[in-house]
């Protein structure tokens, strides 16, 4: 794949591109705060329950019931606590999955570009082994080995993703070691490792960074399907995935419980999708392949 | 170039045994196909004779050989369940995956590229903006959510098309879509980021100085470079996709390897999860290994390397 | 696969009538025998889709025996039995032998000949077999010993040792014992047979693919009734919303549903068939088993040390505990949509057992009463439980209801741990009694005689573990060999006293299961207590 150096876009980004966009941004932001704050912010506790109050609605439609302004779950659960504390724990799975997926996939595909070679070989091997299992049946496997749990997600999510980055470092310091910097590195002495993490590591930051922003819509979607299956987040802990999950049969009768957790997946998916597509513009436009 | 495919090709063989060995235990860790089978009446000592009747109480070892030198002639042991060989359970399955993939492909390919390429000749337009919102939102959307709600709204709702099974053409419609809409965001981006860097390029410069009809410019020359990375991409698709039917086939009882392999994980029926696994394993090992010699017989830097 | 789709397409316009009367049910609906059509019947699963008697077991039932007719029938009202391939069944020599005289002139289907004694001789030999793992084919492997043909028409059975039980084996519902053609069988041998099976039922198997749907049509001039349509296709769709869209669209006929999906049925204008009193509903309070065992917990607050009578008085204290803070009526209402409700039962026991008694109530909702029991039995801060809320073969609500108890317990303070497991790997462990001591939400299916269950799931030896192990096995043991029916039935009476006294699981009442009906479909008439029907013969 040739990387035409000239003839891409030489007109200076302007003004208003020197800030990602708003909107998207205080949607990100929202979803922070909601993780960081939600015990405070959620009105009700997400996991406390009555029958008596099963499926009420919004407070905009018939039905609706003070107190719970987005409505209630199956059993009778409030639905924008569980939505904020949903935040919490999708936040949870995505910085949680995503850093140490990255942090694997990283180290993996620096060992393998910097030393290239057997290692390589072996390497990118284990990339190949990796992506020809079916993820899916890996995570509903793994979840019969070992209970549900926040962890087996972390897994999958691992096993999922790492060679992504792999790849992607491993294109990188192909590159990257060829370059002067590196060959000055040497004659001043300093080690195979030292070369590795002070000097090449910086300069990946940002294609990883930007791959990063891409995946955590992702890693939402997916712990949504492993809920689906039965493998996600086990109950009652709320999360967006396991409310649409929850919801899936009741989707005429009251929309609220599954379409409003389907929504907040949408739009935090799609902030971070232009905001991760603004950090790739402005770093590099020669990263828009990634 | 010799070496490098006969290397890859060891390469590939390798990867292979390993991915078997990780099969083969992952499926021996997570239980005992015996108790789940057996009725309430059956005792533990109905139930140990029923194992050792299958082989099933030998060490892990011995199963191991007996289970590879089987798989190597395409002999994947009996299902525990069906009590037909697994290979011939696959065999009748796999038509109805293939299927569904097909079209999901199909859709993925016909949607993603031309809108993909025309979002970026037409770069910072309505149509651009449009594409990618949509993308974003293909991506947003989790499978089964959506499949959920295209049955309800083309099923039950507008009466349109069938909400299960598999039969006419029109069932696989619904099935098809939900499958490849994930897909179809993916393809877009890439495509349209490939066609924006050859667009720059000096070479589809050249093909506009000499005043060649914007389409030609387009399509023979610009496209042609773009593709290699999305060649790529949709044929390592075509096997995601593969992983993407186990959702899909379970939503809508879609009768394929997808459900087979989910319901054998559910009554630890090995053969059965072993052979799936292993097929789509060497399916997926197969098409890298043809897009890596590919490469290498395009590139020179690589046909003459070490 | 065109032959189908045309056939698909033919049958989404159709309309289905037409009626049959199954033995002792009442209807030949008014508008009979219009055009005899199409029925589909989608069920969620159906195990391993077996259909022989020494292989199968509850699972199966929805699936295949619809092809083949029972020994012994059951009235649909009372449950009592009625002949069926069988026209009597007789003890002998204290029990030891049975003698059962068949029906003449019973034609296997696709013309393999008239059923004969040999072929219910063979279908149960098959049971021998090592690899017969059949809901009763244990027994008849242990218990046999020998089978004789004297005459066309007569099977004599030779058991080891006494056995009043023989008769139920070959019931309608309840037993497996679908007899075979041994001609056929052995003609074709058994993975042909098991693709293909033949037997002398009101349907007839015509074509099918494993785990996805299997066709079969009416038999014309059948000895029962001939089924009023004339085809019947059974699909397996494995997710309720699915199988609810497939009801409203018309692409299926009849299909189970519960709790929300019972209420978009009705919604729909979909009717609903109930089968009263189906299934008895309790938790499982695991820990409550033998010592030899690993989920033994003789700390655990809800079990007790056996040794220490104090600790088990507390015990119980705790377990009433536990049943009275659970709010029923917000189940029947909010999960079973009040079709269900607490008629007294003790487990196992249903009304149509004798002996059955008024006074075993379901506990009632008090949560002060809860709380100050656990003070007493010194839990006042309660303690941790760990539970499973998982799809039960016949609780198909089980994660919703073990949820909303779960929610109950906390109020008391009890801390409830979910680890959600499902069938195929929880079952086993329960089998073991090595659950950790996690409890779940059962449905039970009824048994013809409580001690006939309670052999299988209260007894130590027995294969299961579905409320507790140990404490009362020599009163089964007493019970079970106890051949006098009437004194039978009093020992049977006492024994369910006893369960029902100690609390041993959490009582949430009994359940009718609910079926929607599309619009093709008048008229089935209901059988009481059956979990699993399989009467589609007379759906009209």
């Amino acid at each position: 794949m040739t990387t035409a150096a000239a003839g891409i876009e030489t007109v200076a980004p302007r003004r208003r591109d020197r800030w990602p966009p708003l909107v998207p941004l205080a949607i990100v932001a929202l979803l922070v705060l909601c993780g960081l704050f939600a015990p405070w912010l959620a009105p009700r506790s997400p996991v406390e329950g009555s029958l008596g109050e099963r499926l009420v609605a919004p407070f905009w439609m018939d039905g609706a019931k003070p107190g719970h302004p987005l409505g209630t779950d199956r059993h009778g659960r409030d639905t924008l606590s569980r939505l904020i504390h949903g935040a919490r724990i999708s936040i949870a799975v995505s910085v949680v999955g995503i850093t140490l997926t990255g942090a694997a996939g990283v180290f993996i595909g620096l060992l393998a570009g910097f030393f290239g070679g057997w290692v390589d070989t072996l390497l990118m091997r284990l990339v190949d082994i990796s992506l020809s299992l079916p993820g899916i049946l890996i995570a509903v496997l793994l979840s019969v080995v070992f209970e549900p749990s926040f962890t087996n997600v972390i897994v999958v999510v691992v096993f999922l993703l790492w060679p992504s980055y792999a790849r992607l470092t491993r294109g990188e310091t192909l590159g990257l070691k060829q370059q002067d910097f590196v060959a000055l590195a040497r004659v001043a002495g300093c080690g195979s490792l030292t070369i590795m993490f002070r000097h090449i590591v910086p300069n990946l930051a940002p294609s990883i960074l930007v791959l990063a922003t891409l995946h955590v819509g992702y890693v939402i979607v997916l712990e949504a399907a492993l809920s689906f299956l039965g493998v996600g987040i086990p109950p009652p802990t709320p999360s967006w995935g396991v409310m649409v999950a929850d919801g899936r049969g009741l989707i005429e009768q009251a929309w609220w419980v599954s379409i409003l957790p389907g929504i907040a997946i949408l739009v935090t998916v799609l902030s971070l999708n232009i905001l991760g597509d603004w950090v790739r513009d402005r770093l590099d436009p020669k990263l828009r392949q990634v | 170039m010799q070496r490098y495919v006969v290397g890859r090709l060891v390469q590939s063989l390798v990867s292979m045994f390993v991915v078997s060995l990780v099969v083969f235990a992952l499926v021996r860790l997570s239980g005992d196909p015996i108790q789940i089978m057996a009725p309430p009446e059956a005792s533990q000592a109905d139930i140990a004779m029923m194992r050792a009747y299958l082989g099933l109480d030998r060490p892990w070892a011995v199963q191991y050989w007996t289970f590879i030198s089987h798989a190597v002639r395409g002999d994947f042991g009996t299902s525990v369940r069906f009590r037909r060989p697994a290979m011939e359970l696959i065999a009748e399955r796999y038509g109805a995956t293939l299927e569904l993939g097909g079209l999901a492909v199909f859709i993925v390919i016909a949607v993603a590229l031309p809108v993909g390429v025309y979002a970026a000749v037409r770069r910072g337009s309505a149509l651009d903006y449009t594409a990618r919102t949509l993308a974003a939102l293909g991506q947003a959307v989790p499978p089964f959510w959506l499949g959920l709600l295209l049955v309800l709204v083309f099923g039950v709702m507008l009466r349109l098309l069938p909400t299960s099974g598999r039969g006419t053409p029109l069932h696989v419609l619904l099935p098809g879509i939900t499958l490849g809409w994930f897909a179809v965001a993916g393809l877009m981006r890439l495509t349209r980021s490939s066609m924006l860097d050859v667009l720059g390029s000096e070479y589809v410069k050249l093909a506009r100085i000499k005043g060649l009809p914007e389409r030609t410019v387009i399509w023979k020359h610009a496209f042609k470079n773009a593709a290699l990375p999305v060649v790529t991409f949709a044929a390592l698709l075509f096997v995601a996709l593969l992983n993407g039917s186990i959702i899909v086939e379970t939503v809508f009882g879609w009768p394929g390897l997808g459900l087979l392999v989910i319901e054998a994980v559910d009554s630890r029926d090995y053969p059965i999860v072993q052979a799936v696994v292993m097929c789509l394993s060497a399916m997926y090992i197969g098409v890298n290994l043809l897009v890596d010699v590919l490469y290498a017989y395009l590139n020179p830097k690589i046909r003459y390397a070490s | 696969m065109t032959t189908r789709s045309i056939e698909r397409r033919t049958f989404l316009k159709r309309t289905a009538t037409a009626a049959v009367a199954v033995l002792g049910a009442p209807l030949l609906s008014a508008r009979a025998a219009a055009q005899g059509d199409r029925l589909v019947v989608a069920v969620g699963q159906w195990g391993t889709e077996t259909p022989f008697a020494w292989r199968h077991v509850q699972a199966e039932k929805p699936l295949w025996d619809c092809v083949y007719d029972p020994l012994i029938m059951r009235d649909p009202k009372t449950f009592e039995y009625r002949p069926g391939l069988a026209t009597e069944w007789k003890p002998s020599n204290e029990m030891r032998t049975w003698t059962f005289k068949l029906r003449s002139g019973v034609k296997f289907h696709e013309g393999f000949g008239e059923l004969t004694a040999e072929d219910v001789k063979f279908t149960v030999e098959q049971s021998f077999k090592p690899d017969s793992l059949g809901g009763s084919a244990y027994f008849f492997r242990n218990h046999v010993d020998r089978i004789e043909t004297p005459d066309k028409l007569t099977v004599v059975m030779h058991f080891k040792s006494r056995q009043w039980i023989v008769p139920s084996l070959f019931t309608q519902y309840v037993g497996y014992q679908n007899t075979i053609s041994k001609k056929y069988f052995e003609s074709v041998g058994e993975q042909k047979a098991a693709a293909h099976p033949i037997g002398t039922g009101p349907f007839r198997h015509v074509e099918g693919k494993q785990g996805d749907y299997h066709r079969f049509e009416a038999v014309p001039g059948h000895w029962r009734k001939t089924p009023a349509f004339k085809e019947l296709v059974i699909r397996r769709i494995a997710e309720p919303a699915t199988r609810l869209s497939g009801l409203r669209t018309g692409e299926i006929d009849i299909a189970q549903v519960f709790g929300d999906y019972l209420t978009q049925a009705q919604k729909a204008g979909l009717r609903i068939h109930e089968t009263p009193n189906a299934a008895q509903y309790w938790v499982i309070l695991t820990g409550q088993t033998t010592p030899d065992r690993e989920d033994y917990c003789p700390a655990c607050p809800w079990a007790g040390d056996p040794k220490d009578a104090r600790s088990l008085d507390n015990a119980r204290k705790v377990r009433l505990a536990l049943n009275l803070a659970v709010n029923k009526k917000a189940i029947y209402s909010g999960l079973w949509k009040d079709r269900g409700g607490d008629t007294p039962y003790s487990y196992y026991y249903y009304p149509f057992h004798r002996g059955h008694s008024a006074d075993w109530k379901v506990p009632p909702y008090d949560p002060e009463r809860a709380k100050k029991l656990l003070a007493e039995a010194g839990h006042a801060g309660g303690f941790e439980v760990r539970v499973n809320p998982y799809v039960q073969l016949v609780a198909q609500d089980g994660p919703d209801v073990m949820e909303a108890v779960a929610l109950d317990w906390e109020k008391l303070g009890i801390k409830v741990k979910r680890v959600p497991e499902a069938t195929s790997s929880f079952g086993p462990k329960g089998r073991l009694r090595k659950t950790n001591k996690t409890f779940s939400v059962y449905g039970s299916p009824p048994f013809d005689e409580p001690v006939a269950g309670w052999e299988r799931v209260i007894h130590s030896k027995g294969a299961f573990n579905l409320l507790l192990d140990g404490a009362y096995d020599e009163e089964i043991d007493a019970t079970m060999r106890e051949f006098d029916t009437e004194r039978r039935a009093k020992l049977t009476q006492a024994l369910g006293q006893k369960l029902y006294d100690g609390y041993h699981g959490v009582m949430l009442g009994m359940k009718s299961l609910t079926w929607a009906l599309g619009k093709k479909v008048n008229t089935w008439s209901p059988l009481a207590y059956v979990p699993a029907e399989t009467n589609y013969d007379s759906v009209s």
